[in-house]
């Protein structure tokens, strides 16, 4: 049971030093000796559905990935046995569509290179849906903002831990709604309506950090006000209408053990006693060499989604100054040359704003009027107004 | 030539008075002076008596005889003094110490007019006749010791004594010599010391650091004591010395041993101001930490959790406030500090590396007195009371931050709701009911309280208290009982908005009772020998819930409770009087006892939750497991020459208490766990050899130590272990073999303007981590270094006196980094970047080094002023270089991102201002 709390914030430190001296400084990352790696993820769940097997090698420190594994052969044997193609490099997508059932050893088998790698045999746990979603405005650690935590029954008692991920989705404004936009006509600048949609955008964006939760120390098996995400008053996401959908996964307690582990060694932990790291094995391995090196879990999960959505007018006066991705210092308009007009409008960096009454075309910066800059806007097919 | 022939010899007395008649008197009298008492006497009867006044001091009488003879009433009044009367006539000379004898030795009186008048001849020892014709280039006091006993055929004679100082502070550590003996002793904590003297005239010199030289012609008659009051010297400013002891260097048996004298380390620059006695023991060779804010010490190689750290005999588990960046121990109340690195004396157990014996002064019993120290993050006072004049005292010191204050005056947002205070006391009380018999109590509390996000807070406390009770039973036999009983617990409590607030906590508890006795067999044996018992009870960790909407569910992992003994015997063994030998056995024996359940695993299996095959039960009080062995501690010095020798040492020792941390370097937050069924033991062997030089005097004084340690059982964890409310703690971790070695050089200068010592290491230390599977595993199961191995580390504490009053001290550190473990690789995972980690410390952070400075002003010396005032202006890191503590890597927003941070990066200034009264 991990108790000890992890500091986040690693620059609040004790006051007197903090303000006199302490100091955490990123340093460039330095390539010390590499070791080819494979990494293997994969959950399969009891959605129906045509499952996914990720495959990659670590690269160097210093360099940028990521770098995919293709070619692999890939199956997994539970009452029968699914075969893995690769659709794109280094994601494999099961040929057929199926859901893991309870009570059946789950296996991965996966051949490259000449290595052949399989995971322990598991089984799905038991199951739980996500009861309620609920977006609050908090002060938490100092900052100000919405918080959505979660809360579950189980219907199964042997769920006892799990993993979240979830992908948020808002939409919002761009700082200004122009009705003209500027086109080159034979080289020269030319007023015409708005010819797309730039003023109201959508954006999703994946969850990336580690979500954990377990019952194990609780009286009752529910997870009970799990923050989910927390979002500053401050940030954009916020401006209109915001949507998130969770997905809780109830893993098993050896994959809830690997998902801590990562956790903790990846996050910034306590300043003055950092967790000793080193490498960790998950449930696969090279069955020619048990000693080999292999990075990732293969694991059977049950899943629940749910989805929640709230609108800025919910927490927010809706008459006060929303927040926007540019903040609007930057977005004055600027009465451009004709020459620089036509290059800007060349490369795309302004848009119109407004013309004065001698002719002359005022632009401001592309991100204060198009919303395109940040998101999309298409509106997604789940989106409920 | 001046010859002077002192002593008038003519008979002595009790056998012999022959035709004098012995008259009786009645005579009363009440605190009187002696020298009214004789008048009296004088008037009653037709004797007249002969002496002189000073000899008596102001000792008063009081006694009433009837009808008793003469004679039988100075035996009675002068049997407390050092005076011995002979009647001649109605004539009574009084003589100091020496008995009038009737016949001087052959040749004694040649060339010298011969006065002496034979009256009866008596057998007796050879008696002590004083010829004061030596040359004289400087004046010696000549002072009597005992009174002569002609009965006695002893040779030698205990002369012991206390060594105060004008203001009334016991002198520590100051080396009393016999240069016409070659023999020497040290005061004591308290001041006292004790040293056995042939008869006769001898030669006394006292040599310390920070006060005068005194030397005294001592005429030894029979046992006596010598107090000595002696000038605190100017030379005290600035003397930044850490060992008061000159000639314990070359002259001990033992290697391996540091002393530090903490009145002497008020010169030494520290962070933030705060006289830290154990920061100053890592400017010592062989011992060192990890980093500025890492709790613990690594000595010789050692983990952190190998050091005994005794406070007036009691154990304190955590000697740090706020991650080791203070000592909790007050530097105002602790008098002497001895460490133990290479020999381990056989009555000390139970750790692998070290032992660091700290003892609180005793109290002044004469007058009040007291300390104040103004830092800028604490205030610190001490106060020295005596209770019972001349007979007990009290010493409390008590230290705390107002950091807290510090803290809310900030408006740094990022520090609303954190909070860091820690505060520490002692006391100990001494009382003396008389020659023989002693009692010392002392206590000692520390308390840290700190959150560094609002919804966490975490505290930690020690409690010690102790009991030693001294006794000598005779001049040849003493003995000491301590009792002891010391608790270290820690709290992590947490609260949100999001529920499920928790208290949780930790507490370990131990009592020990010892015996420790010594006995001077001889001039070559001294033996120690001695019997302890502990007893451990560890609560390893329970939680509750915070809130009553807190669906945390209270858990209590089972106490654990073990008894720890040991016995032992030392010989101190003078073979010659070049080879000294001090060889010690120790056996100790653990046992750890039920009530318990215990996971049983497969066989050959890592133990894990899915080799678990069931639950052994143990009743209260049932044995589960019982572990000891010898513990073989010895070493030999042979003096080459008077000023250089060499030492040699094997120690082995067994600890049957490990920490558990998975962190890098050591936090409070770190429990310890007894040995038991699966965690066996931890082991060390440790070989040392030395040399060991003084030049001019001891003014220089030179080591170079070597050492080769081996360890079995060394405590060490999976990676991601989780430790704390783990009721399995067995299967989180692992157990290697260590390797260290090392040589330190030290050389110090004990005087002068320019004062100071210079210390290399060259010391390596290695673990090696080969279990049965991959988890179990670390590096290919090789030696690899261990997370505190700094190969090269120099250090240098200078200190330089501009005048009486003024002096700069400097301190300089240069170490290795200490190694650690480095990414290979990323990947991705989850949508997140990841850092591959691969084999443990295999890089290295950037070497340390810093510079600090100080300015110290020492009030003036005028005696009439109330107070003495001490300013210290320092710098800490005074080239600001920025050592990085640790390097980490974070995945943030889905990338890997490399981390260094370091706690002092730029220079500190402080001035903290300390008075004495």
């Amino acid at each position: 049971m991990k108790l000890l709390l992890k500091y986040k914030n690693t620059l609040i430190l004790f006051a007197i030093i903090a303000t006199l001296s302490s100091c955490v400084e990123e340093i460039p990352l330095e390539s010390e000796g590499f070791e080819d790696v494979i990494v293997i993820e994969g959950t399969i769940t009891n959605e129906l559905k045509q499952h996914q097997i990720k495959l990659s090698q670590a690269f160097a420190i210093d360099t940028a990935g990521p770098n995919p594994l293709s070619g692999a052969n890939i199956k997994v044997t539970g009452n029968s046995e699914y075969i893995f193609e690769e659709t794109e490099p280094g994601i494999y997508i099961s040929r057929d569509s199926f859901a893991a059932q309870t009570g059946v050893n789950y296996q991965l088998n996966i051949l490259t290179n000449g290595e052949e790698y399989e995971s322990a045999p598991m089984q799905l746990p038991g199951t739980s849906s996500i009861g309620e979603l609920e977006a609050n405005r908090i002060d938490y650690r100092g900052e100000n903002g919405v918080a959505i935590t979660l809360n579950n029954h189980t219907s199964n008692g042997s769920a006892i831990y799990y993993r979240y991920e979830y992908i948020e989705t808002f939409k919002f404004n761009a700082n200004y709604f122009k009705v003209n936009d500027l086109i080159l006509v034979d080289g020269e600048p030319v007023e015409v309506p708005k010819q797309k949609e730039e003023y109201t955008c959508y954006r999703s964006n994946d969850s990336q950090e580690i979500l954990l939760a377990t019952t194990n120390s609780l009286s009752e098996d529910r997870v009970n006000d799990l923050l989910i995400k927390f979002i500053p008053s401050d940030d954009p996401s916020l401006s209109n209408r915001y949507s998130l959908l969770v997905k809780q996964f109830v893993i098993s307690r050896d994959a809830y053990a690997y998902y801590e582990i990562l956790k903790e060694l990846s996050g910034s932990d306590n300043l003055f006693s950092q967790s000793q790291p080193g490498f960790f094995a998950g449930n696969i391995s090279n069955i020619n060499d048990p000693e080999e090196k292999v990075i990732g879990y293969f694991d059977i999960s049950s899943v629940s989604t749910k989805r929640t959505y709230f609108n800025y007018e919910d927490f927010y006066d809706p008459e006060s100054i929303r927040p926007r991705f540019v903040s609007f210092a930057r977005c004055e308009e600027t009465l451009p040359d004709i020459s620089t007009l036509i290059s800007q409008i060349e490369q795309n960096l302004v848009r119109w704003s407004s013309t004065t009454p001698s002719g002359g075309i005022q632009v401001v910066p592309r991100s204060c009027v198009d919303c395109t800059v940040f998101g999309t806007n298409e509106k997604p097919e789940f989106w409920e107004d | 030539m001046r010859k002077i022939l002192l002593l008038i010899l003519i008979l002595y007395f009790p056998f012999t008075y022959s035709q004098t008649t012995d008259p009786e008197i009645s005579l009363s009298f009440s605190n009187k002076e002696l020298p009214d008492i004789l008048a009296e006497i004088e008037t009653k009867t037709n004797f007249q008596f002969f002496f002189e006044d000073d000899w008596f001091g102001v000792a008063k009488y009081s006694g009433e005889y009837s009808q008793t003879k003469v004679t039988e009433v100075l035996e009675g009044i002068l049997e407390e003094t050092n005076i011995n009367y002979f009647i001649r006539g109605n004539r009574i000379i009084l003589t100091r110490g020496s008995i009038i004898y009737d016949r001087l030795p052959e040749g004694f009186l040649e060339n010298q007019e011969e006065t002496t008048v034979a009256v009866e001849e008596t057998q007796s020892a050879d008696p002590v006749f004083y010829n004061d014709n030596e040359e004289q280039t400087e004046v010696v006091e000549t002072v009597l010791i005992g009174k002569e006993d002609r009965q006695s055929g002893r040779s030698t004679y205990k002369l012991s004594g206390r060594v105060i100082s004008e203001k009334g502070d016991p002198i520590s550590g100051l080396n009393i010599l016999i240069p016409n003996q070659n023999k020497g002793t040290i005061t004591d904590i308290d001041g006292n010391y004790e040293i056995r003297l042939p008869k006769g005239i001898n030669i006394l010199e006292t040599q310390a650091l920070g006060v005068d030289k005194v030397k005294k012609r001592l005429v030894v008659y029979n046992d006596g004591v010598l107090n000595l009051q002696l000038e605190e010297s100017f030379e005290e400013l600035g003397e930044v010395l850490v060992e008061a002891n000159a000639r314990d260097n070359v002259r001990t048996a033992l290697t391996g041993v540091e002393r530090i004298d903490v009145a002497q380390i008020k010169n030494i620059p520290l962070v933030l101001g705060e006289r830290d006695i154990l920061k100053v023991a890592t400017t010592l060779p062989g011992i060192s930490t990890a980093g500025e804010a890492a709790s613990g010490y690594n000595v010789r190689g050692g983990k952190t959790d190998q050091n005994l750290i005794l406070l007036d005999e009691g154990v304190i588990y955590n000697p740090t406030h706020f991650f080791g960046i203070f000592s909790g121990l007050n530097p105002f109340t602790t008098g002497d500090v001895s460490i133990y690195k290479g020999s381990i004396p056989a009555e000390f157990g139970g750790r692998l590396s070290s032992v660091f014996d700290l003892n609180t002064k005793t109290g002044n019993k004469e007058k009040f007195a007291g300390e104040v120290s103004i830092g800028p993050v604490t205030g610190n006072v001490s106060l020295q009371i005596p209770i019972v004049e001349g007979k007990s005292s009290l010493i409390v010191g008590g230290r705390g931050t107002y950091s807290d204050w510090i803290l809310n005056l900030l408006e740094e947002e990022s520090l609303q709701g954190s909070q860091a205070s820690f505060y520490d006391a002692v006391a100990k009380y001494n009382h003396k009911f008389d020659n023989n018999d002693e009692l010392n109590v002392s206590g000692y509390y520390s308390d840290d309280v700190y959150s560094i996000t609002s919804d966490s807070l975490f505290s930690y406390r020690n409690r010690m208290v102790s009991l030693s009770y001294n006794k000598f039973f005779n001049e040849k036999h003493k003995g000491e009982l301590v009792i002891t009983n010391s608790n270290y617990d820690f709290n992590l409590d947490y609260e949100s908005d999001f529920g499920n607030d928790f208290e949780s906590g930790y507490t370990i508890n131990e009592s020990e009772v010892k015996l420790k006795m010594k006995y001077f067999h001889s001039k070559a044996h001294t033996f120690n020998y001695g019997i302890n018992g502990k007893y451990y009870m560890v609560s390893p960790g329970q939680i509750n819930p915070g809130s009553s909407e807190s669906l945390i569910e209270q858990l209590s992992i089972p106490k654990e409770r073990a008894v720890e003994t040991a016995v032992y015997i030392e010989d101190s063994f003078e073979v010659t009087e070049k080879l000294l030998i001090n060889a010690g056995l120790r056996y100790s024996f653990y046992t750890a006892f039920g009530p318990a359940q215990i996971n049983t695993y497969e066989e050959g299996l890592p133990r894990n939750d899915n080799t678990t095959t069931g639950v052994e039960n143990y009743e209260n009080g049932e044995v589960i497991e019982t572990y000891g062995g010898p513990e073989v501690r010895v070493s030999g010095r042979y003096f080459l020459t008077p000023t250089f020798s060499t030492k040699l040492s094997y120690n082995n020792t067994y600890q049957y208490i490990h920490t558990l941390s998975n962190n890098t370097t050591a936090a409070p937050t770190d429990t310890y766990k007894l040995s038991d069924s699966y965690i066996k033991p931890q082991r060390a062997n440790q070989f040392a050899l030395g040399l060991f030089k003084n030049f001019d005097e001891n003014i220089y004084e030179l080591s170079l130590e070597g050492y080769y340690k081996t360890s079995d059982n060394l405590l060490d964890y999976k990676i991601g272990a989780d430790l704390f409310l783990n009721e399995n703690i067995e299967t989180e971790v692992l157990q290697g073999e260590g390797e260290a070695y090392g040589a330190e050089f030290l050389i110090r200068k004990n005087k002068g303007r320019l004062n100071g010592y210079l210390g290399y290491t060259y010391s390596r230390s290695f673990i090696k981590l080969a279990g049965d599977s991959q988890e179990e595993t670390v590096n290919n199961g090789e030696f690899f270094p261990t997370n505190f191995d700094k190969p090269h580390d120099f250090s240098a504490v200078l200190n330089y006196k501009l005048t009486q009053r003024f002096s700069f001290s400097a301190n300089f550190v240069y170490q290795t980094g200490r190694p650690v473990t480095y990414p290979i690789g990323k990947y991705n995972f989850n949508n997140s970047e990841y850092v591959l980690y691969s084999d443990r410390n295999q890089f290295r952070i950037p070497n340390y080094y810093r510079l600090d400075l100080s300015f110290n002003v020492e009030g003036n010396h005028k005696i009439e002023k109330f107070a003495h005032s001490f300013w210290n202006i320092s710098v800490y890191n005074v080239l600001g270089r920025n050592n990085p503590y640790s390097v980490f890597f974070v995945t943030d927003g889905g990338e890997v991102k490399a981390y260094q941070s370091s706690i002092f990066s730029i220079p500190i200034p402080t001035i903290t201002y300390n008075f004495r009264f």
